[in-house]
């Protein structure tokens, strides 16, 4: 059990490093948000910050070690 | 009566704490029924005073003006059932949470213990008055997680549910959603695990729309007073205009960076708590450990936090829900603890231990919370009060004032002070949309507005973004048919008149700054998104000219009269490397305005001049000054397609 949590808070910690030098170039992956029908402009359309870019980005901070872990677990398991 | 007397002389200690913490909890929240001390600078502060000015007035939520907090905050200063209602829902929730850590800790210590604790964190770190709000959603996600985990799901149960829910959702309709959507996981996650396991798959059909349906029973028996009331004022449309598309509208409009935040100690926080827990729950579930209360109170709290970083995700509110985090920490830290223990009633030094932790953690919040800046700083904040009532005695020295006003973009307070009936959306930071922004227009137009003050000292109403970009309807309906009369401090009083022309040179710099202000436009990427999306738009309008360089462009314009109307301006950079373009357009009487953008990268941008603040009026085109490295070409587009574009 000490040894996954090891390599999973490597692994981890590893993703945060790549994360944290490549966010600005995985953001120019998303389209800046379209002016809608409602005609509304707000920060996210005004300087073009992609609306869903920080969803993506959150539930990846949240999900990818959780699926680390999973895969480690399921591995010990078999 | 028996019953409860014995009951209370067997559990006098619970039944002396319970009532401590209750009164410590309504005398606060009574307090906080009674708004005194309210800095007026803030448009935010001042939207709350006039909704409640609003609940005063007996103007109905939903169809006479903008509420998105549901009938229990509106009327909570003005109807004695409401106000108890409020005094007593965070009493309710924190009884609720107490009661289900007195089952979870089974000691009476511990639960005592981390009560106290928890509720100290509420009173130091989000305050009690978010805890009203937040705890709501929170007590019912230990009501369902512990209903779920105890009993059958009984149709009575489900009813109750229902009900409870439903009334939650009209008094506070954010905290009602997250309770329908934790029902939902849970509710189906049981009628699914329940298919696996029913040999008979009709039979579970069966029960299964008996079950819904008592739920759907129970929201709509939970719903049937508020249906009365909308059906009584009339609003029942209004609201469902508001639950489909004001809305959906909000995430629009308000949507922030969220890694501007992500870095601070409370979402730092709340992000490892939750992944943390994650890891638990997967490595009990993969090791097969026997169903708990704890499981399911922690898998509430995981999806209750989800939906709520949803929220944090479109504008930060870390700070709102760091108590869930806290709670779900000291529940997994707990489950930790007991995980392989058989007796856990011998762990005094770990029990020590563990709280001893939860005091630290409280203690760090509290300092990494707390602003030392604001301690050596004067704490009375200079309003603008006083201006507000100076542009309002220079209102009442003109005859044409009929005691109405318009304020752009938003000082509400104006309204409260006049005794007017506010407009639908009080500031255009709600009123984003085109729509919102027509409904504001009507307003201006029946109320016989013939006054409107624009504070100049506002540039963005809120995240930077200009207030010609957010509120441009409104404020071409103004500068077209009002003129400046006079100014005070930092507001301009404008009177409806449309033959003036609000750019003609003013000998009052208060106005020139103003003009030169709204002569200096930065659109930044509008032009590049519009590029991206609107292109389609343009096919079958009518190019009028396509200039590799200005000298043609200019020659053209000399030549041929063009007018701004429902003219579009594409302009093409040819350099990559260009990280903003600026555009000089001229028109008659020396009137020039600069616009300034975000280059598109070798694609094309596109700019509705109808939009620019001196082409609200229809103005011919004398000249277009731009960086020959530009290609600039000039549009005339049909009425339904400029409708299309920004």
């Amino acid at each position: 059990m000490k040894k996954i949590i090891f390599y999973t808070t490597i692994l981890y910690l590893i993703f945060l490093i790549i994360f944290r030098f490549s966010f600005r170039y995985f953001r120019t992956f998303f389209l800046p948000p379209e002016i809608s029908g409602f005609k509304i402009v707000g920060y996210s359309q005004y300087f073009g910050y992609p609306f869903y870019y920080d969803t993506v980005v959150f539930f990846l901070l949240v999900l990818v070690p959780s699926l680390i872990f999973l895969i480690f677990m399921l591995h010990h398991k078999k | 009566m028996k019953k409860l007397y014995l009951y209370i002389k067997k559990n006098i200690f619970e039944v002396i704490f319970i009532v401590i913490i209750d009164t410590l909890i309504s005398i606060i929240n009574y307090f906080f029924l009674h708004i005194s001390d309210l800095k007026l600078s803030n448009f935010d502060l001042q939207t709350f005073l006039t909704w409640y000015y609003a609940a005063s007035r007996n103007l109905i939520p939903y169809k006479d003006l903008y509420y998105p907090y549901g009938l229990l905050s509106y009327y909570r200063q003005e109807n004695i059932y409401f106000s108890l209602i409020y005094i007593f829902i965070s009493v309710l929730a924190f009884n609720v949470t107490f009661y289900i850590f007195k089952i979870v800790f089974k000691q009476n210590f511990l639960s005592y213990a981390v009560s106290i604790i928890f509720l100290v964190f509420i009173l130091l770190i989000p305050g009690l008055e978010t805890f009203n709000r937040y705890g709501v959603s929170f007590a019912l996600t230990l009501i369902i997680s512990y209903v779920f985990f105890v009993t059958k799901t009984s149709k009575k149960i489900l009813f109750a549910l229902g009900f409870i829910i439903s009334t939650i959702f009209w008094m506070l309709h954010d905290q009602g959603i997250y309770a329908y959507i934790i029902f939902a996981v849970f509710f189906f996650s049981k009628e699914i695990n329940k298919f696996m396991l029913y040999k008979n798959k009709l039979r579970f059909f069966g029960e299964f729309f008996k079950n819904t349906f008592s739920f759907l029973f129970g929201c709509f028996i939970g719903l049937f007073i508020f249906l009365i009331y909308l059906i009584k004022h009339n609003a029942v449309s209004e609201f469902w205009y508001y639950l489909t598309v004001s809305l959906p509208e909000f995430p629009v409009l308000s949507k922030t960076p969220f890694f501007n935040f992500l870095f601070t100690f409370n979402n730092l926080f709340s992000i490892a708590v939750l992944c943390l827990s994650i890891f638990f729950v997967i490595y009990k579930l993969l090791k097969k450990r026997k169903k708990s209360l704890f499981m399911y109170i922690e898998i509430g709290l995981i999806i209750l936090i989800l939906l709520f970083e949803q929220k944090n995700v479109i504008r930060s509110i870390s700070i709102s829900f760091t108590f869930v985090s806290f709670a779900l920490l000291f529940i997994v830290l707990f489950d930790f603890i007991i995980l392989n223990k058989k007796n856990i009633r011998g762990l005094k030094p770990l029990k020590l231990t563990y709280l001893l932790i939860l005091l630290f953690i409280t203690i760090v919040f509290y300092f990494s919370n707390y602003n030392f800046n604001t301690f050596f700083t004067n704490k009375n904040n200079s309003s603008t009060y006083n201006s507000h009532i100076a542009v309002i005695n220079k209102l009442r020295t003109y005859s044409q004032f009929n005691n109405k006003i318009f304020s752009f973009p938003g000082d509400p307070i104006f309204y409260t002070l006049l005794k007017q009936i506010p407009p639908y959306f009080t500031s255009i930071y709600e009123a984003s949309s085109e729509q919102s922004q027509q409904r504001i227009i009507d307003y201006m137009k029946n109320n016989n507005i013939w006054y409107v003050v624009i504070n100049i000292g506002n540039k963005s109403i809120q995240d930077t973004v200009p207030n010609y970009i957010r509120g441009v309807y409104e404020l071409k309906y103004i500068l077209n048919n009002y003129s400046v009369k006079d100014t005070v401090s930092n507001f301009l009083i404008l009177e409806r008149n449309s033959n003036k022309d609000f750019f003609t040179k003013s000998n009052d710099y208060k106005v020139q700054e103003y003009i030169n202000y709204l002569l200096n436009v930065n659109l930044e990427s509008i032009p590049y998104s519009e590029g991206i999306y609107k292109s389609r738009s343009l096919i079958n309008n009518i190019i009028i000219i396509n200039a590799s360089n200005s000298r043609l462009l200019n020659e053209f314009l000399n030549k041929n009269v063009v007018n701004s109307k429902n003219i579009v301006l594409v302009v093409k950079n040819n350099i990559n490397s260009a990280k903003s373009i600026q555009i000089s357009v001229k028109s008659e009487n020396d009137l020039s305005t600069n616009v300034n953008f975000k280059s598109c990268d070798l694609k094309f941008c596109y700019i509705n001049l109808s939009n620019l603040p001196l082409f609200y009026k229809n103005r011919r085109i004398k000249s277009i000054n731009y960086n020959d490295n530009s290609l600039v070409g000039l549009i005339k587009v049909n009425d339904n397609s400029i409708k299309e574009l920004w």
